[in-house]
């Protein structure tokens, strides 16, 4: 009853957030720090559309501050929406496959990103993430906001050194 | 007693085991959120996911570490690889390190073994590998320098992998430990679960067993208050065939005792020797005494049968107390006591109720009043609230203590027994007088201090009733209708107060008296004076009433005829033969009422004087006084204003009334209306206060010829009002003195 509802609505999303920030997704001439593939509706290269840093960069930017398990102290996290990144991408399909640089990868249902303030982190503490550092894109839920999710599902689904998104 | 004391000792048990099973169940409730509150911290620690994810890094460390190693043999061996892909891997290698370098890392994983001198090894090799491969590094990684480190590299692998072990082995323990713990906690609360839902199951079957109880020990009350109600029907069925037996028994009684009461007064006749009479009267005191209590129980008898009925009917009661005021105050007198009726402002005056109830009950508890009080005095006091008359007869008497109170109205329970003998009584009359006023809807109640007096208070229920349309003037009434003709009457009693009483009543009744104390005395006075009556005791010392009687009737000349009637306290059918035959008129039971005793002597000086008509208050000169006076209305003037203040009342209206015409004389000559028809109004208004309805009437009409203007019927109404002053004024003397009496 209820999924295709939601399914239309989160398919209409995307549509509606299109004209807020550009009329075609940019060229990224940058080095590519991440890439969306499978099934998405715009692209600037070979069926998948690439980010560079600076294209993260110009969305609009949000925090998370919280602490982590990978983290001493309570770093702040910025970047960003991972709705933005999707709907830049025009994605459209209910589940997200994440890869990270060591091929390391997690699945995370598309209604995260649609429900939850979700972020592509490439800030931490305002500087950018090394490799090393576990970066250069980090993936936060907004635990601040939202302490009911700090929780093995929601940590494992945190994702860093995040480089591919699979849409499913 | 044991009996019901053994069951409450059970209860507390049970009480106690029912407080100690809730408090078990509070308790293992207790603890059970205690143990799930634990289990919740337990699950909720964040080491949980640390430890796992520490788990899967050290995986990630270990394939990392192989990854390096190969990219970095192809590197060294092929001039043309790709450098940049050996740089992001080496950098993924070092962030890998960096995962065992979180506080819980180093607490849990570095602390075992030599992992921590292994760590400093892999630090050691970065630092190295940083100058060629780092972020930092200034010239792009030559194979040279690769190969001179790789051996550093190489040799990271075994205590790597060992470092991978330890720090896995380790966190499975710890992980085993939490589980350990979980599952002991899990134990801990299905016990508590179990013990919960025992002492629950045992809280319950107390309850049902308590319940249980309850409900036996209702239903054997049930069937013991059964019990106790059909042996109290029992008790009452015997106790009213003892009654029936007794009143059976007092009527068989009765019939011989009138008997020898006749025979005794027969004997009375017969001439007796000194010794002889005074025997005689002790065994009539008896056998009289012995007659009470058995009317007495007879009455009983019939209360308790409900045999005695009440018949509710329109009273004076203002006249009842007054009569019984008359009955009881030669009693008090002769004792020396003070008797008192007081009416109380608000007593209704017509009511209904049974007469002869009230009177019988008040009689009573007058009564004994007088006979327990030694001096000072007896109050009779009546007054009524909107549901209730209250009759209270206070004594200044010996009183009763309160153990004797408590069983005052009960059969036989009287006094003390020495207080009973010395005062006589059948101990029944306060028992009869409560059955009387519970039966009229009332009741009595009592309050006593020893040695102060007592106080008996009689409640009736209040009904007031119209007064009846025709009524005679009360004092007219009260003093029955031979007021006119005074009488001389002899009384010859022995008992001085019986004597006091009799002469009380004839002279209220407006009759001379003169006394003799036995039969004797009697004679001599019929022999010496006129007497119109003789009122005759029977049983007099020396000359009793009978052979008086015989000596009065062989007397000579007109004396020997006078009308002579015996009192006495039997009334049976013999001693009224007797009486006859001793040549006596007529037969009267004592006490005598005033009424009986009026009647009596219309009855009996009929024959000897004329004057025996109802007597009316004379006429006015030319007018009938009652078309001038509204005896009514006087009546009740009367009853409150004494003869002589009523008499005042009237001058002062004469002087009034006068004025009054005067003054309309004079507003007739101007004309003034007005002040005639107020002159008019206020001698109407005082004229009908006194019952003057002919004045009344002329007064109306004067003001309404006044209102009308009508000055051709103003001076004949005024002359009519001005002449009936004079006859109404006259009337009202008349009227007055008929009321007060001679």
């Amino acid at each position: 009853m209820q999924s295709p509802d939601r399914r239309r609505v989160l398919a209409a999303l995307p549509a509606l957030a299109w004209p807020a920030w550009s009329p075609a997704l940019a060229a990224s001439p940058g080095p590519t720090v991440l890439s969306v593939e499978g099934a998405i509706r715009r692209a600037n290269g070979e069926r998948a559309a690439h980010f560079d840093m600076a294209l993260l960069e110009q969305m609009a930017q949000h925090r998370i501050k919280t602490p982590t398990p990978w983290h001493s102290g309570e770093p702040e996290f910025s970047g960003p929406l991972l709705r933005d990144v999707l709907a830049a991408a025009g994605a459209d399909g209910p589940t997200l496959r994440m890869w990270a640089l060591n091929d390391y990868r997690v699945d995370i249902p598309t209604e995260d990103a649609q429900r939850l303030d979700v972020i592509v982190a490439r800030l931490v503490d305002q500087r950018p993430i090394a490799v090393r550092d576990k970066g250069p894109l980090f993936v936060m839920y907004p635990f601040d906001r939202h302490p009911e999710l700090r929780n093995s599902l929601y940590l494992s689904r945190c994702i860093w050194q995040l480089r591919r998104i699979e849409v499913r | 007693m044991t009996s019901t004391a053994a069951p409450s000792a059970g209860l507390s048990s049970r009480g106690r085991l029912l407080v100690a099973s809730g408090v078990l169940i509070f308790v293992a409730l207790a603890s059970v959120v205690w143990t799930q509150v634990r289990q919740f911290q337990l699950l909720s620690l964040a080491n949980q996911y640390q430890d796992d994810y520490l788990q899967v890094s050290l995986g990630h460390l270990e394939s990392e570490y192989l990854r390096l190693m190969m990219l970095w043999q192809q590197a060294m061996d092929d001039p043309a690889a790709d450098r940049a892909a050996l740089q992001l891997r080496y950098d993924i290698f070092v962030s890998r390190v960096s995962l065992v370098e979180t506080d819980r890392a180093r607490r849990t994983v570095l602390a075992q073994g030599d992992n921590a001198q292994v760590h400093r090894l892999v630090k050691d090799f970065i630092a190295a590998a940083d100058v060629v491969l780092g972020s930092g590094a200034t010239a792009p990684p030559d194979a040279r320098a690769l190969r001179d480190l790789y051996p550093r590299l190489e040799a990271l692998g075994g205590p790597v992998h060992s470092l991978i072990l330890d720090g896995s082995h380790h966190l499975s323990s710890l992980t085993t430990q939490r589980n350990v713990a979980l599952r002991e906690t899990n134990r801990n609360t299905i016990a508590l679960t179990v013990l919960l839902a025992l002492a629950a199951f045992g809280f319950a079957v107390l309850s049902l067993s308590q319940f249980r109880r309850l409900d036996l020990r209702r239903r054997s009350l049930e069937n013991v208050s059964e019990e106790l109600r059909r042996a109290r029907r029992v008790a009452e069925d015997a106790s009213a065939a003892k009654s029936n037996f007794l009143a059976n028994m007092s009527h068989e009684i009765r019939t011989p005792l009138q008997g020898v009461l006749g025979m005794l007064a027969l004997l009375a006749e017969t001439p007796l020797e000194q010794r002889q009479q005074e025997r005689l009267r002790t065994a009539r005191d008896s056998a009289d005494h012995l007659l009470a209590i058995l009317n007495d129980i007879l009455d009983l008898a019939k209360l308790e049968a409900g045999k005695l009925p009440t018949s509710p009917q329109r009273v004076d009661l203002h006249l009842l107390l007054a009569d019984l005021e008359a009955l009881m105050r030669a009693q008090a007198v002769a004792k020396g006591l003070k008797l008192q009726v007081v009416m109380q402002p608000g007593l209704p005056r017509w009511v209904e109720l049974d007469p002869t109830r009230v009177r019988q009950i008040l009689l009573n508890l007058c009564s004994n009043a007088i006979k327990f009080t030694a001096q000072g005095r007896v109050t009779l006091k009546a007054r009524a609230d909107d549901a209730r008359i209250r009759l209270e007869v206070e004594d200044t008497g010996i009183g009763i203590d309160s153990a004797t109170l408590a069983q005052l109205f009960q059969r036989f329970g009287r006094g003390d027994e020495s207080r009973a003998r010395r005062h006589g009584g059948t101990g029944l009359g306060l028992e009869i007088s409560r059955q009387l006023a519970r039966l009229m809807g009332g009741d009595i109640g009592v309050t006593s201090v020893p040695g102060e007096g007592s106080r008996f208070v009689v409640e009736l229920p209040r009904v007031d009733l119209p007064a009846p349309r025709v009524e005679a003037p009360a004092a007219l009434r009260d003093v029955p209708v031979t007021a006119a003709v005074d009488r001389l009457v002899l009384v010859a009693d022995d008992n001085a107060v019986n004597r006091d009483y009799t002469g009380a009543v004839l002279e209220r009744l407006g009759h001379r008296v003169v006394f003799a104390g036995n039969g004797a005395e009697a004679v001599a006075v019929v022999r010496a004076q006129a007497v119109d009556l003789v009122l005759m005791d029977l049983h007099m010392p020396e000359v009793d009433g009978l052979a008086a009687t015989r000596s009065i009737r062989q007397l000579d000349g007109p004396r020997a005829a006078v009308p002579v009637v015996a009192l006495t306290a039997d009334a049976f059918a013999d001693t009224r033969a007797a009486c006859l035959a001793a040549g006596m008129n007529d037969f009267a039971a004592k006490p005598v009422s005033p009424a009986e005793l009026a009647d009596l002597l219309a009855r009996h000086t009929a024959a000897s004087a004329a004057l025996t008509a109802p007597p009316h208050p004379p006429a006015a000169r030319g007018m009938d006084l009652a078309a001038l006076v509204d005896l009514r209305i006087l009546g009740d003037v009367f009853r409150l204003l004494s003869a002589h203040k009523l008499d005042s009342l009237a001058d002062r209206f004469v002087t009034e009334a006068r004025d009054s015409v005067d003054r309309m004389h004079a507003a007739l000559g101007k004309g003034d209306h007005e002040t005639m028809h107020r002159c008019a109004h206020s001698c109407k208004g005082m004229a009908a206060s006194l019952g003057l309805k002919a004045l009344a009437d002329a007064a109306a009409q004067v003001q309404q010829a006044a209102a009308a203007a009508d000055a051709a019927a103003l001076a004949p109404a005024l002359s009519e009002l001005e002449g009936l002053i004079g006859p109404s004024r006259q009337a009202l003397r008349e009227s007055v003195q008929a009321f007060a009496g001679p």
